[in-house]
């Protein structure tokens, strides 16, 4: 199977350990071949019922200051990342 | 001792004024305060000298679940009380609103006593894999209390909170139930809110209820299921007026391909022994097939893996969560919170859902998988036709003992009796119904058809009466 984990990794947003990683390459190979016996069904009629949607529409929950308290980062009223654009 | 009886019990003992709120409350308090450093089934308890808050002063008010502490699983949010999923990444966040059901829960008196730990965001079955550590069985601490939601369990069957919430992806309310010697109930999907339930796999994710008795489950269940338009998924859609609460003619399924799937012989034993009770009282044994059942526990992992890639990228280390001290530029501090807040089991969860989803791949794992599960469901509403009800294994051990070192392969096949109902969305209930030859608990397992709740609980209370002995107690 032609896959990369080093790859996945990346598109996922996280380091493997380098201590672990050949115990973690085996593991995930393991459970990838588990998961790769699934047949082809073909359509059936099994229709889920349809969610009833509420509208969308903006409300105000009166929790910004304690939604900000759960920030790493919170400067005049803005979540703050490291800067992002070169100058 | 007060924090030995069931809710039912306690309700009973304050309107005799046998009691009082306060009383259970500081019993049940001390209770668990005492047993924490046995069990660590708590990550964050409420003191036993926290007797000036309001809801303690609610205590004896005649409201439902008035003086009855509940514990909550650390992944259903708690206004103002840290909600840590077990992991790193939440360890210091605190909701700014209540979950629905938790709302229910303080709206009918009920005193919030504290958040159970439990497997990091609710992936795992042992309660091994959290950033607070193992939680260990009340009956035996040499063994795991089962998971995802093994504080809850534990916290139940250790006399630490009269009822409790846990959650319910692919088995995690039934199987720590099973393992603690106690009831467990996971409503059909969309009977409950989500709303505040903290997602893993948000097509899977319920909340499920924890008691010593099955009438302890239903008191909770009664509470909880409202309709919430805050859940586009919650469905009140009930089928209660043609249950049938007799057990003389109850049609009982048994799965063949259930029975073929190895379970040790003494968890084999005790629920053939629980079906043969039924039998005997008047019900009526049926064999019956759900083929796709042998595929469910590739499909589950599949598809939760997939969902669970997608929730859990909200975690950047941004607007909430751990973000790391060191880091190069915007991509690198991602990528740095994520492997320091996230233990092993959700980086493999993480992984293995970004794997089936990714081009190439999508077709082959994610859409088969979809598939395998249009199809169970397809074979249960036909089983269904059949019976009223089915019973299987919850788990097959009776134990798990803690430490003990096994491939991530062999922990997820042993969900095979918990996952194909997880995947179809039906109620099950976890009833003890004997022990294996070390004293350990085991569960019977029934199943329900969707939004036939009322009557698998049923069915799961004549059951326990018929059973007799008391299991929920540690």
């Amino acid at each position: 199977m032609e896959y990369s984990i080093k790859k996945i990794a990346e598109l996922a947003c996280l380091d493997i350990d380098p201590v672990h990683y050949e115990e973690f390459a085996a593991d995930f190979d393991e459970i990838v071949e588990m998961m790769s016996e699934l047949p082809e069904y073909g359509c059936n009629d099994h229709i889920p019922e349809p969610m009833e949607l509420r509208d969308d529409a903006a409300g105000n929950t009166g929790c910004a200051e304690e939604l900000s308290k759960n920030a790493p980062e919170f400067v005049n009223g803005c979540f703050t990342v490291p800067r992002t654009v070169e100058y | 001792m007060l924090w030995e009886y069931t809710a039912t019990e306690l309700i009973g003992m304050l309107h005799r004024k046998e009691c009082s709120g306060k009383e259970i409350i500081n019993d049940v308090s001390i209770r668990a305060n005492d047993v924490q450093p046995l069990y660590n089934s708590y990550i964050t308890l409420r003191s036993a000298a926290d007797t000036a808050s309001d809801t303690i002063c609610k205590a004896d008010e005649c409201m439902t679940l008035s003086g009855i502490p509940v514990a909550v699983k650390d992944n259903i949010s708690t206004k103002g009380i840290r909600t840590t999923c077990a992991s790193r990444m939440l360890s210091d966040y605190v909701p700014p609103y209540d979950a629905f059901a938790v709302e229910r829960l303080r709206l009918a008196g009920a005193y919030i006593i504290g958040k159970t730990n439990m497997d990091e965001f609710a992936m795992g079955s042992a309660s091994d894999t959290g950033f607070f550590g193992a939680v260990r069985n009340p009956l035996d601490m040499d063994y795991s209390a089962g998971g995802s939601s093994g504080g809850s369990a534990a916290a139940v069957a250790g006399g630490a909170a009269v009822l409790a919430l846990g959650t319910d992806t692919g088995g995690s309310v039934r199987q720590p139930a099973s393992l603690c010697g106690i009831a467990g109930f996971c409503p059909s999907y969309g009977a409950v809110s989500r709303y505040g339930l903290i997602s893993f796999a948000s097509s899977l994710d319920r909340i499920g209820f924890m008691g010593r008795s099955v009438s302890d489950l239903k008191l909770l269940y009664n509470i909880i299921n409202v309709r919430d338009s805050q859940d586009v998924t919650n469905f009140s859609k009930k089928n209660s007026a043609e249950e049938n609460a007799d057990i003389k003619g109850l049609r009982i399924g048994i799965v063949k391909e259930f029975s073929a799937a190895s379970a040790d012989s003494d968890v084999t034993a005790a629920v053939n022994a629980g079906i043969k009770l039924m039998e005997l009282s008047g019900a009526v044994i049926k064999s019956v097939s759900v083929p796709s059942v042998s595929l469910a526990v590739k499909a589950y992992y599949i598809i939760s893996s997939a969902e669970a890639a997608s929730n859990l990228a909200r975690y950047d280390g941004v607007r909430y969560g751990h973000r790391a001290e060191n880091f190069k530029d915007l991509r690198d501090m991602f990528v740095r919170s994520r492997s320091e807040g996230f233990g092993e089991e959700v980086k493999r969860r993480i992984m293995l859902g970004t794997f089936v989803l990714s081009e190439g791949y999508a077709e082959s794992y994610y859409k088969r998988a979809m598939a395998v599960r249009r199809q169970l469901c397809t074979e249960f509403d036909e089983v269904f036709r059949e019976c009223d009800i089915i019973a299987a294994p919850v788990y097959p051990c009776a134990g798990i003992r803690l430490g003990e070192k096994t491939s991530s392969v062999k922990r997820y096949a042993a969900d095979i009796f918990t996952v194909p109902s997880s995947m179809a969305g039906l109620p099950a209930v976890s009833v003890p119904c004997g022990k294996n030859s070390k004293g350990l608990p085991i569960g019977l397992q029934l199943i329900g058809g969707r939004y036939h709740d009322d009557r698998l609980l049923e069915a799961a209370e004549i059951f326990e009466i018929l059973r007799g002995d008391d299991y929920g107690r540690a």
